[in-house]
């Protein structure tokens, strides 16, 4: 069973462990543009980007690029970036589920190390195909760098890949608070609302991310 | 959203933390939050035991586990930002003038298409 925190240094919430052996399940299951294996070759090629290694052998080239920006080298995507990727072979939804499981990965790996805790072994993939269900037709183009479904926002972001959104989602909510949850500003659970977006604010700092 | 959250529940922080770290955020556990974020996102395993160790110290266990929580879950955050370059709306960049004057953070805007 992946995620036993019975050896973690501090007790881990039942809900964060439940959500993280989901998105491990999800990981390793065939997404919409990438197979099992490959969505876990991104995951391992972001882990080594985020640790500062090397890239590895598994992935093609152009993908590994991208998924190397997209874990530790933001300031390299701009709006022309992300239109030269087709011509690399990434096209539009293709980027956007890359950027769904490096985005999760990067979620569960910064919780077991600011906890101390050894980073959980990758899962191992299933077989089977992509469903490559074709995207969303009412989507917004040109206020982004990737087109979103409905409406340019945050919770949109992936929205071209409709099971990528709901998989950062669901791993939100267990790990920060639920969309409903957020219109409440005195929230709180162990932290308070106000200590809570302290920590977010100061990690989106370190991030140099502006939103 | 830090602002906001404090705006609407009478609390008062001082929003240069977020950039200064030698600014007490005059937040419970404040510093220790700030400085297990910073530890977090360093290369230097001690300072991170030791700023954990804080922490649990000044909030307890739950509220540790939970920091660590939204650090992961920010990573997220700001990775789907970066890589889809979704702008901040103009509601909210009106709302967050004066923090964004304080804080100086306005240099990271470079994302919007």
């Amino acid at each position: 069973m992946s995620f036993n925190f019975a050896d973690a240094p501090i007790p881990i919430r039942a809900e964060i462990q439940e959500a993280m052996r989901k998105e491990w399940a999800f990981l390793a299951a065939p997404g919409t543009w990438w197979s099992g294996e490959e969505r876990v070759q991104i995951a391992a090629e972001a882990r080594r980007a985020m640790a500062g290694e090397p890239h590895g052998e598994d992935l093609p080239g152009a993908a590994a690029g991208v998924v190397r920006a997209v874990a530790a080298d933001s300031p390299l995507i701009s709006a022309e970036w992300v239109e030269g990727l087709a011509a690399t072979g990434v096209d539009m939804p293709a980027y956007a589920e890359i950027i769904g499981v490096v985005a999760r990965l990067s979620a569960v790996d910064m919780f077991h190390i600011a906890l101390g805790m050894p980073l959980e072994p990758l899962p191992s993939p299933q077989s089977g195909e992509p469903s490559r269900r074709p995207p969303p037709t009412d989507v917004v183009v040109g206020k982004s760098f990737v087109p979103m479904a409905v409406m340019v926002s945050i919770p949109q972001t992936v929205s071209l890949v409709p099971p990528e959104s709901v998989a950062w989602q669901k791993l939100s909510d267990a790990m920060y608070m639920t969309l409903g949850e957020m219109g409440n500003p005195d929230f709180r659970q162990a932290l308070h609302r106000t200590q809570m977006e302290l920590v977010a604010a100061r990690t989106s700092q370190i991030n140099e991310c502006f939103y | 959203m830090l602002s906001w959250s404090a705006e609407n529940t009478g609390r008062i922080w001082d929003p240069r933390s977020i950039t200064d770290p030698t600014v007490d955020p005059l937040l419970a556990g404040g510093r220790q939050l700030v400085a297990f974020v910073d530890a977090a996102h360093g290369s230097d395993g001690e300072s991170l035991v030791a700023a954990r160790a804080a922490l649990r110290e000044a909030l307890g266990d739950e509220a540790t586990v939970d920091a660590a929580a939204v650090i992961g879950n920010f990573n997220q955050m700001n990775r789907l930002a970066d890589a889809t370059g979704v702008p901040v709306g103009p509601g909210s960049m009106r709302a967050s003038q004066d923090l964004r004057a304080a804080t100086g953070i306005e240099r990271f805007y470079a994302h919007t298409p």
